[in-house]
């Protein structure tokens, strides 16, 4: 209930004019490049344990032929968006709700609104926005080293031919696949975004440091969670005819 | 850039010097027994639901995409036989500890960093209290024993909901895929899955250990803390857990 | 006419939380261009008095005006109400008991942060101000520290600045003096009756240190268990022969405020 009453205060702050500029700019950059290195590192290993994990099962029916299917298919229609966005739950997520958090509890977002200043266009918008836009782009960026981690394990550790694998990753894995993939990034994003600030946003100055640490926690589970779940039914909606 | 590294190189050093105590901990009394309880209950009640709710749309996801693909040659019957295999070995261990990672090394971190900025870790060592002994050592024990109770659970909430998803669902035969589910599983992927389980269990309460105690600056401190080891426990177990696959693939497991 | 109204009035202003009763039935007159310091042991509601000045909560009953405009009766959740209520809001500045300053800005970006909101300024202008108000709280050359690297003596000053950067009619101060050695909360203390003297403003100032109030003080309040127990020209107040005025200047644990 309060949940529904934040987000319908933060939807009117969000669509009310554009977001300040320097704040969104700042928190664009430390969503997006930020989260670089380690969307980076974890795609990478993801992508090679989707081909050895695959393999491994795969050599058992004989079928280790296919492996450029699955890997065009669980990775770039599942594996990708949803680990872009829990990492990004988990790293964004926590940053955002340990931010606003430590606002609340030393008064900063109190000053603000004795300012006259609506701390939620002020300091949700930007926030909202920024996650929204960047984590469409993080997914599509994925997908690509992804996509890369996969051909290179699937190739050099497994001996898999390489011609065989992209064609099959070009046969299963069409635009609207990958449309697809940044349409989850943009449903994942603002939902990050909006169950951090909640939680960051909900600490009280009386709960004092551990105030922040319970909503960074929820933060990062709550919207870990609510991806992996949304991510079932987005699928099932995406791709079952 | 030097400063960097030296730095870099501190926290090594400190993070040796943090497991020695650890184990010697581990090996020497007192324990508090009670207070490891207390906190694998707390974990379990607080992990439950969100590990629940994150590998049962697993198994959902890849009935949902294999069924498609299986059709595609006429090997429907081997979907439960992939679903099985895939959540045993691979993703029931995995998420589970990821999501663990999520919920217990933040609040544990959390916890502990708290403690260190409101001046309590002091407290406990003026009171000559081991901090390492009193808060690490019951959470680290309690992450090592829970995450593998918490895997078997995953595994059956994977089974089922793969199950819902490619019978009613998707239309596969019933019987065949009971028939086909345990084919290709075998004792030793349920004990490689507990063993990751385990393993990364030990990973999760070490690093949140380590970060809390490391706490510094305040409120803001407390935050990083837990985020910092949320995200290098993640790194960390989908690191591992390629190595284990690939060295189980090439010894022909 | 407008100088004869009252800064602030509260009616029987009345506020619980579940079953604690944290204001009762307060009621007071605060002429403009007064300080009035409200006294009163710690946990006795002194806090959220000041928060509902501000709208920051609101009432159960009774009302509250703000220069003769009723502030209870503005509806936040309605946007019109939001916008009177911010629009109302202008009128305050408030120092916050741990300063509120924002760590990620610097402290010329702190107190540059009102103007830039709301008045109409150029850069010039917004910085001339910044090093004026930051020189009138006694800091010079900090405009680029943040506020992390400064001692709590000075947040609190940049704090100030900050809250008197607007010119506001009205100022209110949540503890200025806590956690500040004696120099530092009496150079606060001339700050506020330099800054009262030079700009006339109004402010209310919440403590719990009887030697500011005496220093500072034209109007005096005393606050205990949610009730005015007495307020007045800061002469009548110290005249007052009632118990708990007394208890609490001469700092004894025999009368009617009880530890529990």
């Amino acid at each position: 209930m309060e949940f529904l009453h934040f987000v319908r205060r933060a939807l009117v702050a969000q669509f009310s004019g554009p977001p300040p500029r320097d704040e969104f700019v700042r928190h664009a950059l430390d969503a997006g490049v930020g989260s670089l290195p380690l969307l980076t590192l974890l795609t990478i290993f993801a992508g090679m344990n989707l081909s050895v994990q695959a393999y491994g099962t795969f050599v058992r029916f004989g079928g280790q032929d296919l492996l450029g299917l699955f890997c065009g298919v669980g990775g770039i229609r599942e594996l990708y968006p949803v680990m872009a966005a829990v990492i990004c739950g988990a790293r964004i997520g926590a940053t955002l709700a340990a931010s606003l958090a430590n606002m609340q509890i030393s008064e900063q977002v109190e000053a603000l609104e004795v300012m006259a200043v609506d701390p939620m266009r002020l300091l949700v918008a930007p926030r909202l926005w920024a996650v929204t836009l960047m984590l469409p782009l993080l997914c599509g960026y994925a997908d690509v080293v992804g996509l890369a981690a996969s051909y290179w394990a699937a190739t050099e550790q497994m001996g898999v031919n390489g011609g065989t694998f992209m064609e099959q990753v070009r046969d299963i894995v069409h635009l609207s696949d990958l449309a697809a993939g940044v349409f989850k990034g943009v449903v994942f994003g603002w939902l990050v975004a909006i169950v951090s600030c909640y939680h960051g946003y909900r600490a009280l100055k009386r709960d004092g440091a551990e105030g922040v640490g319970v909503a960074t926690n929820r933060a990062i589970v709550h919207s870990a969670v609510l991806c992996i779940v949304l991510n079932m039914f987005l699928s099932a909606l995406l791709y079952v005819r | 850039m030097l400063n960097r590294s030296f730095r870099w190189f501190e926290a090594c050093a400190a993070f040796v010097e943090f497991l020695c105590a650890v184990c010697r901990c581990l090996v020497t009394g007192p324990r508090y027994l009670r207070e490891t309880l207390r906190v694998m209950d707390l974990l379990v009640r607080r992990c439950l639901i969100p590990v629940g709710l994150a590998v049962a749309p697993v198994g959902a996801v890849i009935s949902l995409q294999g069924a498609g693909l299986f059709r595609m040659f006429g090997a429907e019957s081997l979907l439960s036989s992939l679903l099985a295999t895939a959540i045993f070995r691979e993703y029931s261990p995995a998420l589970a500890s990821v999501m663990v990672a999520a919920q217990a090394g933040s609040s544990i971190a959390a916890r502990i960093g708290t403690m260190k900025v409101r001046g309590q870790i002091d407290a406990l060592a003026v009171m000559s209290v081991d901090p390492i002994r009193y808060v690490v050592v019951p959470g680290l024990i309690a992450c090592v024993i829970v995450t593998p109770l918490l895997s078997v659970l995953t595994t059956l909430l994977g089974l089922v909901s793969g199950w819902f998803f490619a019978v009613p669902v998707m239309g596969v035969d019933h019987g065949s895929f009971l028939a086909n589910l345990y084919a290709q599983v075998s004792l030793v992927d349920l004990w490689v899955g507990l063993g990751k389980c385990m393993a990364f269990g030990t990973a999760v309460g070490l690093i949140a250990g380590f970060l809390g105690l490391r706490t510094t600056g305040g409120a803001a401190g407390v935050g990083k803390a837990a985020n910092d080891t949320v995200t290098m426990t993640i790194v960390l177990i989908l690191v591992a857990d390629y190595f284990v696959s690939m060295a189980l693939l090439r010894l022909g497991v | 006419m407008a100088e004869q109204q009252p800064a602030i009035t509260l009616e029987r202003v009345c506020k619980s939380f579940g079953n604690n009763r944290v204001l009762h039935e307060v009621s007071l007159v605060l002429p403009a261009g007064k300080i009035l310091v409200m006294l009163g042991p710690s946990g006795t509601g002194k806090s959220v008095l000041l928060r509902c000045l501000v709208g920051l909560m609101k009432p159960d009953s009774g009302r509250i005006f703000v220069e003769g405009q009723d502030i209870t009766a503005l509806d936040e959740r309605r946007s019109a109400g939001r916008e009177q209520m911010f629009a109302l809001r202008r009128k305050f500045g408030m120092l916050f008991q741990d300063g509120a300053l924002f760590d990620d800005m610097c402290v010329g970006d702190n107190v540059a942060f009102p103007l830039r909101q709301h008045a109409k300024m150029s850069e010039r202008q917004i910085a001339e101000r910044v090093a004026e108000d930051l020189e009138r709280v006694g800091l010079k050359n900090v405009q680029r520290k943040m506020p992390a690297e400064l001692s709590g003596g000075m947040r609190k000053r940049v704090a100030f600045a900050r809250a008197i950067a607007l010119r506001p009619r009205i100022v209110l101060c949540d503890e200025p003096s806590s956690g500040l050695d004696p120099v530092m909360s009496a150079t606060l203390d001339e700050l506020i009756l330099d800054l009262h003297r030079s700009l006339n403003m109004t402010f209310v100032v919440i403590s719990h240190d009887t030697a500011e109030a005496r220093t500072i003080a034209d109007y005096i309040g005393l606050l205990y268990k949610g009730e005015l127990q007495e307020f007045g020209p800061k002469e009548q107040v110290l005249r007052s022969s009632r118990l708990a005025i007394n208890q609490f200047f001469d700092r004894s644990t025999d009368g009617p405020i009880q530890v529990l």
